[in-house]
């Protein structure tokens, strides 16, 4: 199964808790959801959560150590990376 | 890059006879073989070869893992987090492999001021640059690693299902068995009592069992609703209410109490104000705290006349210092004293002085240790080292 792509799919659930800026998918995807105040961190719980159980994967220390995981563009590509490397 | 040595390494040998390199201040711990001790001190000042190349020619080259967040039980549990036990599932070999390893448990390091910078709060929950204070780390545990709601697990931590009890760690060793003994001496049956930040209402109730009339605080709503059900009985009455709003505090009605009492509370109030958004967890009104000072002053005015203060609180050493040595005779390691960025306790002098400002002089201090029968390392701490303390105020003629 082609898991849906991520982009659209998290811009889509930050777009359930907040407006986020930007018009395009691009911009929007620049967006560092803890500064733009989308999510507090019993959010990031769900958010985390719900990532993991539609891609079927598991973070770890280490993501959460990357700068990259405050961006929606950047959460984005650590999901891909880990859906690449999963298991068929 | 050129690894070397971080200054605050700490070598000690493990139970089973292996070598451990411990990073006192990071809290983080590695097994490691002979050799890679070896390549460490030849990298010691950053001159001499570099890591990888230090280790040519020895055979076996393995870390293992030893790091984890002591307090992922129990606030109170050891915050050390040197894991004693062999893991052999987490052992690295190889040079390349090892040095990274190393790095990620701040063993080695390439950049002594970045380093430094590290230890410093958090400035949001996924702040991968800074260390932040226990809170934050405990909070960090706790949404990110447990996927857990910090404010239920607080309760779950501390008590039994239904809070018939105190679970069997600390906060009972200590804390319980100390009040259990020293309360009957308070000569409550009759007294008005106020327990501010009273949480799940466990000790309101113990004061209520002596015959007091108490009122129990907390600015958590299902702090309050928990202590409603829990605790039933006589003159014991619980309420929302945020401490940090003194304008209303000063006018609560009730009073005028004999014993203001407050448990793991005023140390909210000295330490640097964080942002909610950066971590959930037992202090957070959103609203910048008040000085401890003018806290405690508001207070002042709500005791009566003859009446007093009691603040038990973490110990401002030994709470949260790290414990090495012998399992029947721990060492108690103090990593930071005056500035703390780990710790989040006052240290002696910045209470006293915030009792001097809110007008109270301290009749007693008192250091509760553990004085049952000593079956484990951990008892053994707490038979020593005191890791909470309490102080009797009364307000200065
Ligand atoms: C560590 S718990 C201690 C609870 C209780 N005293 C005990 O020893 O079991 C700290 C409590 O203080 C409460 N607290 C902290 N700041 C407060 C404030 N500004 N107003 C009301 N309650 C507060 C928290 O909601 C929490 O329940």
């Amino acid at each position: 199964m082609t898991p849906p792509d991520v982009r659209p799919w998290l811009v889509a659930w930050f777009e359930r808790k907040g407006q986020v800026a930007g018009s395009t998918l691009e911009e929007k995807i620049q967006t560092d959801y803890f500064a733009a105040g989308l999510i507090d961190s019993l959010g990031v719980v769900s958010l985390i959560a719900d990532v993991e159980g539609a891609f079927s994967i598991r973070f770890s220390d280490r993501h959460y150590q990357e700068r990259r995981f405050s961006t929606i563009g950047g959460l984005a590509e650590i999901v891909s990376e880990l859906v690449a490397v999963k298991p068929a | 890059m050129t690894l070397k040595a971080a200054p605050d390494l700490l070598f000690l040998l493990g139970p089973s006879g292996e070598w451990i390199a411990s990073n006192p201040m990071t809290r983080t711990h590695v097994a490691a073989s002979a050799s890679v001790l070896e390549g460490i001190r030849r990298t010691a000042d950053g001159h001499g070869p570099d890591f990888v190349e230090a280790l040519k020619g020895f055979d076996e080259v393995w870390v293992e893992d030893r790091t984890f967040f002591g307090c992922r039980d129990c606030t109170v549990a050891d915050a050390t987090g040197l894991e004693l036990s062999p893991r052999p599932e987490a052992r690295v070999t190889g040079a390349e492999a090892v040095a990274t390893a190393l790095q990620e448990r701040f063993i080695l390091i390439d950049d002594e001021a970045a380093y430094r910078k590290r230890f410093a709060l958090k400035t949001r929950l996924l702040d991968p640059e800074h260390l932040g204070n226990f809170h934050q780390q405990m909070g960090f545990e706790l949404l990110m690693r447990q996927h857990k709601d910090p404010e239920q697990w607080w309760v779950a931590q501390k008590f039994e299902e239904g809070l018939k009890t105190v679970r069997d760690n600390a906060y009972r060793k200590v804390q319980e068995e100390f009040l259990k003994r020293d309360v009957p001496k308070w000569a409550l049956a009759g007294k008005k009592v106020l327990d501010v930040g009273c949480g799940a209402g466990y000790y309101s109730h113990l004061f209520a069992s002596f015959g007091a009339e108490v009122l129990g605080l907390d600015q958590n709503p299902e702090h309050v609703s928990t202590a409603r059900n829990a605790f039933r009985a006589e003159g014991l009455r619980f309420e929302v209410f945020d401490l940090s709003d003194l304008e209303s505090l000063k006018r609560l009605g009730g009073g005028p109490f004999d014993l203001i009492y407050l448990s793991d509370v005023l140390l909210f109030y000295f330490i640097p104000y964080q942002p909610p958004s950066t971590l959930k967890g037992g202090s957070h009104t959103g609203r910048p705290p008040v000085s401890a000072a003018s806290f405690l002053g508001t207070l002042k005015t709500l005791l009566a006349k003859g009446g007093r203060v009691r603040v038990l609180e973490p110990h401002g050493s030994f709470s949260l210092c790290l414990r090495y040595g012998d399992p029947s005779r721990p060492l108690a390691v103090l990593n930071e004293y005056r500035r703390k960025w780990f710790g989040i306790t006052p240290n002696l002098q910045t209470a006293a002085q915030a009792f001097r400002e809110a007008g109270f002089a301290v009749v007693d201090i008192r250091e509760p240790v553990y004085e049952g029968p000593v079956r484990d390392r951990e008892d053994a701490f707490l038979a020593e080292y005191p890791i909470w303390w309490l102080f009797e105020l009364v307000p200065m003629a």
